[in-house]
């Protein structure tokens, strides 16, 4: 059962925007961090940023709490959500695996996987086969 | 009542809670995606791979150099910058501060847990591991913590010393008043604690934030740190005698990541990768890890370290359990040796004949992943990244992650591969014909590629991954929990979600009367979800908040 605590937060957050960030405007300015100029772009899996597929017209993906289609949903996504970002897929695909192959194969790679992602703050666990990954960009 | 709004002033706070708090963990990256794990203490270095944001479970061990340290994560050893790691028990010497500087002191939130009682009832309360907090040290004893506006606007005296506790307080929550008291503690180290205690005639709540330090003041680092000791392993007995396998393998990873170098640490990743070990907790794969420590023990180099490390003074496998006898250097070259140019020879199969007959083809294509493991080994270890790029475009044509979870056929296709490609010894066994007979060991002929991925489990299609859009015209809209409206046109005709918009209208005004009125017509009305299915209880609760002019 949903309770009002669970619920409420999330009405709420459609309103408001408060977080833990400093307020714009303060003192705050941090160092310019040295490896984000010799990073290079996301790597393997965590490379691109991943648009839907497989969601069938008039549907949203449901987000679970783990990898397991018995776990506790948190969410949902639109068929239309893009820049879902991917946090971690179980089992592992290899880094440099992923960045050699072609787009079909990282999707035929992401079949076989789950994927922890984050949409705009709501994390959470969904089957790769939903996943495409954004490339080109 | 009012405490269903102060809640909601601490929920806005808390989105998910992605991170444990007590685990070491990637609390962010410079590319806000994926933290680089790097071959060398520099993040000019090669990159050797990724590890998302919000992962846990990341082993530090005490191999550091200014700001980067050695992680040990599954499939993944190399350098990382701390300054992006969370709860470590390992501090870079880069990192360390006395806590004694004045000046600015700028944590990252990671994680961390909070709860809201409200009449009678306790919930906890999720943070949201994005933000930042800010202190600012102005005497030895003094220091001000600045929050954020929407919490309170005057930044908070602290007051204490050293690393803390600091402790303070300040008289209101959004505006609504509350006494909250802070405390901080860590401060000057990499993992630091704020805890926010707070309390009105109707309400208490509690918020504990786990902090990575991100800046820290200018000139505090100590010149000649030495990194802080973790715990000194002391020789065990192997697993022979029954002990867990991953637990041996990580407490063997933790000796050779402090002694290896930046190569011997890229071997051990290769092994764990090649083994097919995921994880090294109690939970972990005994099999894998098995498997990860007899490959240790075939590597001379890390075989080495690890002896020296106090593992034992035998030459017995580490495993003990299944001991594996070391390959002479003729037959399977050492990972860490110069390998990259060489060609490698299959070690033998014990008793195999050459598949003359279909008994020995089939006993043969049962053998082929153990005997394409120490094949495959080296050249994944190596260094010529040709070589390894070019094993592992053959492994990915069969979908295999792991040769440990490869079946017999994907396994004698790459052994094929690897003698076509002239990678590996020809060995004059029948790997081609095998990998396309019809033999049935493994029992995986026929079976779609789809299913080989990622050891052989294809999470396809389900229905029960679906439910139906809220609102098929907004297909815009962004994620929202499931049941919850991103907007509030297509469902205003719920009474909950009405109900629920009405609340958020009357909290954002903040008139107290009205919250108060709010509150009781919730509990009236006996309101404790807002659920769709409780809305005849929404409906009524709306019709009265109507009536009282609550609803605008």
């Amino acid at each position: 059962m949903t309770t009002l605590f669970s619920r409420l937060p999330v009405l709420l957050v459609c309103l408001l925007v408060i977080g833990l960030d400093v307020p714009s405007g303060s003192a705050q300015t941090e160092p310019s961090d040295p490896a984000e100029a010799a990073d290079l772009p996301g790597f393997g899996v965590w490379g691109p940023a991943y648009r839907l597929r497989n969601v069938p017209e008039g549907m949203r993906l449901v987000v679970r709490a783990s990898g397991d289609r018995g776990a506790a949903t948190v969410g949902s996504l639109t068929r239309s959500a893009t820049e879902v970002l991917v946090l971690n897929c179980f089992p592992e695909i290899v880094p440099l695996d992923f960045e050699d192959a072609s787009p079909d194969g990282k999707r035929e790679m992401l079949g076989g996987v789950w994927c922890q992602i984050d949409h705009y703050g709501m994390t959470g666990f969904v089957p790769g086969v939903y996943l495409d990954p954004i490339l080109g960009r | 009542m009012k405490q269903f709004f102060l809640s909601g002033a601490f929920l806005l706070l808390t989105v998910s809670s992605a991170l444990a708090s007590a685990e070491t963990c990637v609390a962010s990256a410079p590319n806000g995606n994926s933290l680089r794990v790097y071959d060398a203490p520099t993040t000019s270095g090669p990159v050797l791979g990724g590890i998302g944001v919000g992962t846990c479970g990341i082993n530090v061990t005490n191999q550091c150099e200014g700001t980067m340290c050695v992680i040990a994560f599954p499939g993944l050893n190399g350098w990382v910058d701390m300054r992006h790691i969370s709860n470590s028990p390992v501090q870079a010497p880069g990192l360390m501060t006395s806590a004694d500087v004045l000046g600015t002191y700028v944590y990252g939130v990671t994680g961390g847990s909070g709860k809201v009682t409200a009449a009678g009832v306790t919930q906890p309360t999720p943070v949201d591991a994005t933000g930042t907090v800010r202190l600012e040290k102005s005497s030895p004893t003094a220091a001000t913590l600045v929050l954020p506006r929407e919490v309170t606007d005057a930044p908070v005296r602290l007051s204490g010393s050293g690393a803390g506790p600091w402790t303070g307080g300040f008289g209101s929550w959004g505006g609504m008043p509350m006494n909250v008291s802070v405390r901080f503690d860590g401060l000057g180290r990499q993992s630091a604690s704020l805890v926010l205690v707070g309390q009105n005639q109707i309400a208490s709540m509690e918020i504990n934030l786990n902090l990575a330090a991100q800046t820290l003041p200018a000139g505090s680092q100590p010149a000649a740190s030495a990194p802080v000791p973790g715990p000194v392993p002391t020789p065990q007995p192997s697993v022979a005698d029954g002990g867990n396998a991953c637990l041996e393998l990580a407490r063997i990873t933790q000796i050779i990541n402090r002694q290896a170098r930046t190569r011997q640490v890229q071997d051990l990743r290769g092994i764990y990768v090649i083994a097919g070990v995921t994880s090294t907790d109690a939970s972990g794969d005994p099999g894998a890890c098995q498997r990860a420590l007899d490959l240790i023990a075939q590597d001379e180099g890390l075989w080495k370290l690890a002896e020296n490390g106090g593992v034992g003074s035998t030459a017995a496998s580490p495993g003990g359990a299944v001991p594996v006898p070391r390959p002479s250097p003729k037959d399977t070259p050492s990972p860490s040796g110069s390998q990259s140019a060489q060609t490698i020879v299959p070690p033998p199969a014990a008793g195999t004949a050459p598949g003359e007959s279909p008994a020995g083809q089939e006993a043969l294509l049962a053998e082929a992943c153990v005997i394409l493991q120490p094949a495959v080994s080296p050249l994944l270890r190596g260094t010529s990244r040709e070589a390894r790029a070019a094993v592992l475009k053959i492994l990915a044509v069969q979908g295999i992650v792991s040769v440990a979870s490869a079946q017999p056929r994907q396994c004698a296709y790459v052994m094929s591969e690897l003698i076509a490609a002239g990678l590996i010894a020809n060995d004059n066994r029948p790997w081609a014909l095998l990998a396309q007979s019809g033999a049935t060991a493994g029992g995986q002929q026929g079976e779609d590629p789809a299913t080989m991925i990622a050891g052989g489990i294809e999470i396809g299609i389900d229905p029960s991954d679906f439910i139906p859009e809220f609102n098929p015209q907004g297909e815009g809209v962004s994620s929202s929990p499931t049941g919850t409206p991103a907007s509030a046109g297509p469902v205003a005709g719920n009474p909950c979600i009405a109900l629920g918009n009405a609340m958020i209208v009357t909290i954002r005004l903040g008139f107290a009367a009205d919250i108060d009125g709010f509150a009781a017509i919730l509990k009236k009305h006996r309101v404790e979800t807002l659920d769709p299915s409780e809305a005849r209880t929404c409906q009524n609760a709306l019709m009265e908040a109507r009536q009282a002019g609550l609803v605008r």
